[in-house]
């Protein structure tokens, strides 16, 4: 799990859009899953989220993703047949030929609503993450929070802690083999594994912090915040942006007509 | 110093401790009677070392995750998992982490000991919450699903954040 953005090159829908463009996106999708609860309209939006997908040439990374969705969609369901169980039954959970605990934890017809909407929502909002981050740069993505006005201090935090995550995990398995090198031996199996924790945390506390202080230091040596910072490279809004975000506030003020409408009556 | 050497020491470290708890929330340890990951660890020892700044890791960790970088436990992301029955242990690192972080401030160790205590009955609080919310569960329901389960874990883990924290500070000779 070294690369953390896993960015892919293309040319497709998505990878022309402006990454503000794209953010916008995500917000109304999110908005919209989360609001709703017609499976209907949750069915919809996934299906339309496919055909985005199958235009901006990410169809075959959707798709993957689908496999942790199928995973979690048990999971989900299990929790709502556990915790629904008012409703009519459909059937048990427990079949009830097996003796003495047979016949327990009944499936309802709400229960399957609920776990349903709960999963649908979930594929929605993974795919709809799934498409932003594959097809936007971390360059792009910084330059975006730098022109939304989120503070500089906070881009930096972003992309350093960006780069620290695989330095650390690295760090973490050097610590372990320089210990086991020592003729440090954890043990086997359970609490072996418990053991081996404290030898591997003590220093990668300290030296992540040591190196934290370094680079703290070498930020303000450079001169951080003493001059207006510039960048080489901009993201211009395209034409598909103009043409995508009059649509998206098209239909988030149709979904909120509805919504009202559905909530007034 | 130059500039605002407190500040850059702020974000430098803001950076470490993200990425500690992340490389902790992929690292699984078989414990009775659910596995632990070591996130709540550094979240209160982000707590221990940056004092009340330390809402700013863990909650751009939150926000990370949110964003959909894999940071969350076994490699998950994403608002769906936020918004799952275990979002709320999520959010709760934020005040948990700001607690130990404000019991650090003082010296005295059971001040500190408490604000780790502290920290984690935060954490469980509004886990337990947002568990009892998201999954229709009655909160006594949610006690029992939510939070027994993860005491023996979290006590072994918040007295490694301590015996961790006292090391670090008493090796460290104040700030640069």
């Amino acid at each position: 799990m070294a690369e953390i953005l896993q960015y892919i090159p293309g040319s497709g829908l998505f990878h022309q859009l402006h990454p503000g463009t794209k953010i916008l996106f995500i917000i109304l999708v999110s908005i919209i899953t989360i609001l709703t609860t017609s499976i209907a309209v949750l069915i919809a939006l996934l299906l339309v989220l496919f055909i985005l997908a199958l235009a901006g040439h990410l169809f075959k990374q959707v798709i993957q993703q689908m496999v942790l969705v199928v995973f979690m969609s048990v999971i989900l369901y299990l929790i709502t047949i556990v915790t629904v169980p008012e409703g009519t039954i459909v059937g048990y959970l427990i079949p009830s030929f097996i003796p003495a605990i047979g016949g327990n934890l009944p499936i309802t017809i709400d229960a399957l609503i609920v776990g349903t909407v709960l999963t649908l929502r979930f594929a929605i909002l993974i795919t709809a993450f799934q498409l932003f981050v594959i097809s936007t740069q971390p360059r792009d993505l910084v330059h975006t929070m730098e022109r939304a006005h989120i503070p500089a201090d906070y881009t930096l935090m972003f992309v350093i802690a960006l780069r620290f995550i695989p330095t650390l995990q690295m760090e973490g398995k050097r610590i372990h083999e320089a210990q086991l090198a020592r003729g440090y031996h954890p043990g086997e199996g359970f609490i072996g594994r418990i053991k081996s924790v404290a030898p591997v945390m003590v220093p990668l506390v300290s030296n992540s912090l040591a190196r934290a202080t370094l680079l703290g230091l070498t930020i303000d040596i450079r001169g951080y915040r003493t001059r207006k910072r510039t960048s080489l490279r901009e993201r211009k809004m395209g034409m598909t942006d103009k043409i995508a975000i009059p649509l998206m506030a098209a239909v988030a003020i149709a979904f909120a007509y509805s919504f009202v409408m559905v909530y007034l009556s | 110093m130059f500039g605002d050497h407190r500040r850059s020491l702020i974000l430098s470290q803001t950076a470490a401790f993200i990425g500690l708890i992340v490389v902790g929330s992929w690292v699984s340890i078989p414990f009775f009677p659910v596995p632990l990951t070591l996130q709540t660890l550094f979240v209160l020892l982000s707590g221990a070392v940056m004092k009340r700044y330390a809402v700013i890791p863990t909650g751009l960790y939150v926000l990370f995750g949110a964003m959909n970088l894999p940071v969350f436990h076994n490699g998950t992301a994403g608002i769906g998992i936020l918004l799952g029955p275990t979002g709320g242990y999520m959010l709760g690192f934020i005040p948990a982490a700001c607690i130990a972080g404000m019991a650090y401030e003082g010296s005295g160790r059971s001040r500190h000991a408490a604000g780790f205590i502290l920290g984690t009955g935060t954490i469980y609080a509004i886990g337990m919450a947002w568990l009892s919310v998201s999954a229709g569960l009655s909160l006594v329901d949610a006690f029992i699903v939510g939070v027994i389960p993860f005491v023996p874990g979290d006590a072994l883990k918040a007295y490694a954040a301590y015996f961790v924290a006292e090391r670090y500070l008493s090796s460290e000779q104040g700030d640069i």
